[in-house]
């Protein structure tokens, strides 16, 4: 016989194996709590951090492009659906002009060719380094250097490493930089000089890419990217663009901001209404499942009391079970909803169509934490009713019900 | 030893009342056996679990070694009934989730105190013929064996009192008769008990006999 003692921990591990089927029940019920909260708020925090992002990858207060192609901007910047688009250059050049503008600079965009560089089409930004106030600073913060011609800086989500070659239209261009995550469309970007995408122009053109036959990058740009005076009203310079230009949209950052973010209130509202909901039935189904486990078990409490337990002691034998099960229920939650929430962060972002990043690891580790914390105190929270009424059921009437 | 005085417990009010138990007079000798007789619903159990503190009675008072015990806090009361007295209940008492020897030492573990509580529980296992089943689960166990395994446990704490209710009730004559012989052994030792019992068989073995009529204990 081996030598050993119970304590109530061990008291209250030997009682849920031996109810094993009402402990798999507890703990799947646990388990999705667990992982429906830590899945939710890693969501919402991967929302939230694409947004900010987003916000500071802008750089711009007011965008200019042709008008109608609105939406295949925001489509470039939220979802990486490569698009072309161009107006005429002098363009640029009368903006310029306009009272209230502190900078003012332009992007010509190309498209590469299916599967040619990389996984699918992407997107080639050209960019004036002269004027640029939009893509340098950065750009700046991964490569400190003066991109030079033919060399090429990608976004993250862009299998390729620094140093190697990205071919597009049959040339072969360095990758001088890959910059950090976003979350939005721009890690699917290719961004490089002005002078580089005429290049690359110049090779498609070869190709007999004829597509982009009218838009010259020496005459044409894609975007005219406008920061606005600082106490000027941007508003003010939106109606002044619209009379100076005509046959243009322009675009307020602050506004598509403030759609996307209108966009992801809702998604995050409804995370974390489902969260709340699933929080509630959660405790009244583990509640009512602990009253009707400890209805069952009357006399076995009884047994404990004539053997001298208090009160408190069986109360504790119940909240240890339930904190035990909220314990193995909440670990599981968690490593599922990871296990569903990481590996498919870049399909959960697309179908979103929403900015979207992973949180660092401090704060993903923080909610962990904090999710077990919650689905520990979930347990023994819903067992509450349970514990008081059996620590105060009158022992000698349990134990005549059970005679 | 023990000492009961003007004991009563009502339930029930004004037209519903009902007095389970009225002016219950009793003395226990340390080492003495006495044995309550009476008909079901005649207050025995109710005598028993007032004495073990688990029913609060309405009237009267308790004297167990010399003090007071009726005004003790759960946790007080709890200990008592945990070092001090052993309780045999109704029914087959056995926790079955725990192997035989453990049902024996759980009363170490509810108040943990000094001691090897395995040594006592092989100890009292051998006594009542048991030991071979110590790390047997309760389920495999007969009604006559699991009666034992129960009065091994309230014996653990080597008790000043053992309170048995009903201890021979579902059980054959052949263990009925070994079950009462052990309690003469135990009270010849010097633990005082106090045994409620339908069995006529019984009284034999016990220093005096009292019967509970409506209530009331008689001589």
């Amino acid at each position: 016989m081996k030598e050993h003692r119970l304590s109530p921990f061990q008291l209250a591990i030997r009682n849920l194996r031996r109810g094993i089927t009402r402990t798999t029940g507890l703990v799947i019920l646990a388990t999705l709590l667990s992982a429906v909260v830590f899945g939710g708020s890693i969501l919402t925090f991967c929302l939230q951090n694409g947004l900010k992002n987003m916000k500071e990858r802008l750089g711009a207060d007011i965008m200019v492009v042709p008008v109608e192609n609105q939406s295949e901007l925001e489509a470039i910047l939220l979802k990486g659906e490569p698009s072309c688009f161009y107006f005429k250059k002098s363009l640029e050049e009368k903006v310029k002009n306009l009272k209230g503008v502190e900078k003012c600079t332009s992007q010509f965009f190309l498209t590469s060719l299916d599967a040619e560089c990389c996984d699918a089409r992407v997107q080639l930004i050209g960019f004036d380094p002269d004027t640029d106030f939009s893509v340098q600073p950065w750009i700046q913060k991964t490569y400190k250097e003066r991109l030079s011609d033919g060399a090429v800086i990608i976004g993250s989500d862009i299998h390729l490493e620094q140093g190697k070659k990205l071919k597009l239209f049959d040339m072969e261009y360095d990758v001088a930089a890959k910059l950090d995550k976003t979350g939005t469309g721009l890690d699917q970007a290719v961004y490089a000089t002005t002078d580089t995408i005429k290049k690359m122009y110049e090779a498609a053109y070869a190709k007999g890419q004829r597509f982009l036959e009218e838009a010259d990058p020496d005459f044409y740009v894609s975007s005219i990217l406008i920061r606005v005076e600082e106490g000027f009203d941007v508003k003010e310079l939106v109606k002044s663009i619209r009379k100076e230009l005509g046959g243009v949209q322009v675009v307020e950052s602050q506004s598509m901001i403030t759609g996307t973010a209108e966009n992801m209130k809702q998604v995050a509202l409804f995370l974390y209404l489902f969260s709340g909901l699933f929080l509630m039935t959660a405790i009244i189904a583990l509640g009512l499942a602990f009253v009707l486990s400890a209805n069952e078990r009357k006399r076995e409490f009884a047994i404990l009391r004539t053997l001298g337990a208090t009160r408190k002691k069986l109360a504790g034998i119940i909240l240890w079970e339930a904190g035990l099960i909220s314990l193995i229920g909440g670990i599981i939650g968690i490593v599922i909803a990871a296990m569903i929430v990481f590996p498919f962060h870049v399909y959960l972002g697309d179908k979103l169509g929403m900015p979207y990043v992973l949180p660092p690891l401090a704060q993903i580790l923080g909610t962990g934490v904090v999710t077990l914390l919650v689905a520990v105190m979930i347990g023994p929270l819903a067992a509450v009713t349970a514990a008081i009424k059996i620590s105060h059921a009158e022992t000698y009437l349990i134990m005549r019900e059970g005679n | 030893m023990l000492e009961i005085e003007n004991l009563g417990k009502r339930y029930g009010r004004d037209e519903n009342e009902r007095w389970a138990l009225k002016n219950v007079q009793l003395t226990v000798e340390a080492g003495e056996f006495i044995s309550i007789i009476g008909r079901s619903g005649s207050g025995k159990s109710t005598l028993l679990n007032l004495i073990a503190g688990l029913l609060k009675p309405t009237i009267g008072e308790i004297y167990f070694q010399g003090n007071a015990i009726l005004n003790l806090n759960d946790k007080d009361a709890s200990q008592l009934r945990n070092t001090k007295i052993g309780y045999v209940m109704q029914g087959y008492g056995a926790l079955d989730h725990l192997t035989v020897l453990e049902n024996l030492c759980l009363p170490f573990w509810l108040f943990p105190r000094k001691g090897e509580p395995r040594k006592r529980a092989e100890q009292l296992l051998k006594q009542v013929g048991l030991l071979e089943y110590a790390d047997t689960y309760p389920t495999k166990l007969s009604g006559g064996e699991l009666k034992r395994v129960a009065i091994a446990r309230a014996l653990m704490n080597e008790p000043a009192l053992l309170l048995a209710d009903e201890p021979t009730g579902d059980l054959d004559e052949s263990n009925t008769k070994n079950i009462l012989a052990l309690f003469r052994d135990i009270a010849d030792q010097g633990t005082s008990v106090l045994m409620v019992t339908h069995e006529m068989d019984a009284l034999s073995y016990g220093d005096k006999v009292y019967r509970m009529e409506a209530g009331q204990l008689i001589k």
